[in-house]
């Protein structure tokens, strides 16, 4: 190839991209984005397939969820009654209403044994998701949508060192009703880490932690009691301000296909 | 053009690998795997439909990939005018600079770790592709 010769090719297919990034911006390109995203989107399903096809969730793990789930509300519960009686405070779940979506690619490092960075699900702008939404599964918190385009939308994980947000804990082992209030922080993987709680507060190695609510007015953010995950560790020394947990997801995020996302509560 | 199919196909291959499965930067040991290897102007044809499809894809601002792969081949070939680029030494290097480069810019975790895991890959690859061609010569 002769010296130079690549300078044109170059300075053409730079000033490309460059002009595709600025009409990237002013969402002229969302027609024809949207058509390629269908049209991709069978082969995505199909390879993301092949890799997912043998993680299936298993019916004991499943179970395992499902009575965990029921702890939880029962916990929940508890609490709602006694506050009821003490006439301090009366909840009402209101009834989510969650669109379901299909993960279409879900990139980790080594595929099948480390947690993915995020989820691209196949439900866009088109099908109401707007930024900010929480995404769930079996009532168990699993990120938020940060990007959207007409017809796919990318899910950042709860476990994303990027990702901070206030919880609370329902004491499985301890007193009923007894919560701590605190900041849950990503550490990637499937760990998080809750800080910020008092000293005074209780937290316990098997305890769960869920969501404290902050929904905003156009339905961003995450409603209340959505299981985040369950105490592994304790970190408490007189000396410091705050207490601190390690906190592990309950959900193996490279085996979800389907998941949830939270339109309205 | 018969002996553009394969490497195409790979490129498919591997950019839909890097969309749904992996966080591993393959696109980028590919493209600087092929241009080494092919040193022909197609490559920012490639480089550039590449990019705009990894980033509608995966969401991101379109262009934004296409901008870094062109840039990335076009330092490659500037590289060339001046040293011997089709070296184990010189593939192991740049994947693995242009690797955590591209880590950082999409914002993974691991960066060194999946940037030396691309490194080896691709120049094992660049190994056995320059053997190959060789022994049939």
């Amino acid at each position: 190839m002769p010296k130079r010769s690549f300078f044109p090719s170059f300075f053409i297919f730079i000033i490309l991209s460059v002009l595709f990034i600025f009409l990237s911006k002013t969402g002229i390109l969302n027609g024809p984005a949207s058509l390629i995203a269908k049209i991709a989107s069978p082969i995505e399903k199909i390879s993301f397939g092949f890799s997912s096809s043998t993680n299936k969730d298993n019916s004991i793990v499943a179970e395992n969820k499902q009575l965990i789930k029921k702890l939880v509300d029962f916990q929940k519960m508890a609490t709602e009654n006694s506050a009821l009686r003490d006439q301090f405070e009366t909840t009402s779940p209101a009834s989510q209403n969650l669109l379901p979506a299909n993960v279409v690619s879900a990139s980790s490092f080594i595929p099948g044994i480390s947690s993915p960075e995020y989820l691209v699900i196949d439900k866009g702008k088109k099908d109401g998701i707007k930024t900010g939404m929480a995404v769930v599964f079996k009532d168990n918190l699993l990120g938020k949508i940060t990007e959207i385009s007409d017809s796919l939308s990318r899910v950042i994980l709860v476990s994303n060192p990027s990702i901070s947000f206030s919880a609370k804990t329902i004491s499985i082992k301890g007193e009923p009703g007894a919560s701590a209030l605190g900041i849950i922080s990503g550490m990637g993987g499937q760990d998080m880490i809750l800080g910020n709680v008092l000293l005074s507060d209780t937290l316990a190695v098997g305890d769960y932690v869920t969501t404290k609510g902050d929904l905003q007015v156009d339905n961003a953010g995450f409603p209340p009691s959505i299981i985040i995950g369950k105490i592994t560790s304790v970190e408490k020394k007189a000396s410091d301000l705050f207490q601190r947990a390690k906190v592990k997801s309950l959900l193996d995020f490279s085996k979800l296909s389907t998941v949830f996302v939270v339109l309205s509560q | 053009m018969r002996e553009k199919i394969f490497p195409i196909l790979f490129i498919i291959l591997v950019t839909f690998l890097e969309i749904t499965v992996t966080t591993l930067p393959l696109i980028i040991g590919t493209f600087i795997l092929l241009t080494v290897v092919f040193r022909q102007n197609w490559i920012f044809v490639a480089a550039f439909l590449t990019g705009i499809i990894f980033d509608i894809l995966t969401i991101r601002t379109i262009g934004t990939t296409s901008t870094f792969l062109v840039f990335m081949v076009f330092l490659i070939f500037l590289y060339q005018n001046k040293f011997e680029i089709q070296t184990i030494h010189f593939v192991f290097v740049s994947t693995t600079i242009a690797s955590v480069l591209f880590l950082v810019f999409l914002g993974f975790s691991s960066v060194i770790l999946q940037a030396l895991l691309v490194g080896v890959v691709t120049t094992v690859l660049f190994g056995l592709l320059s053997f190959y061609l060789k022994s049939s010569l």
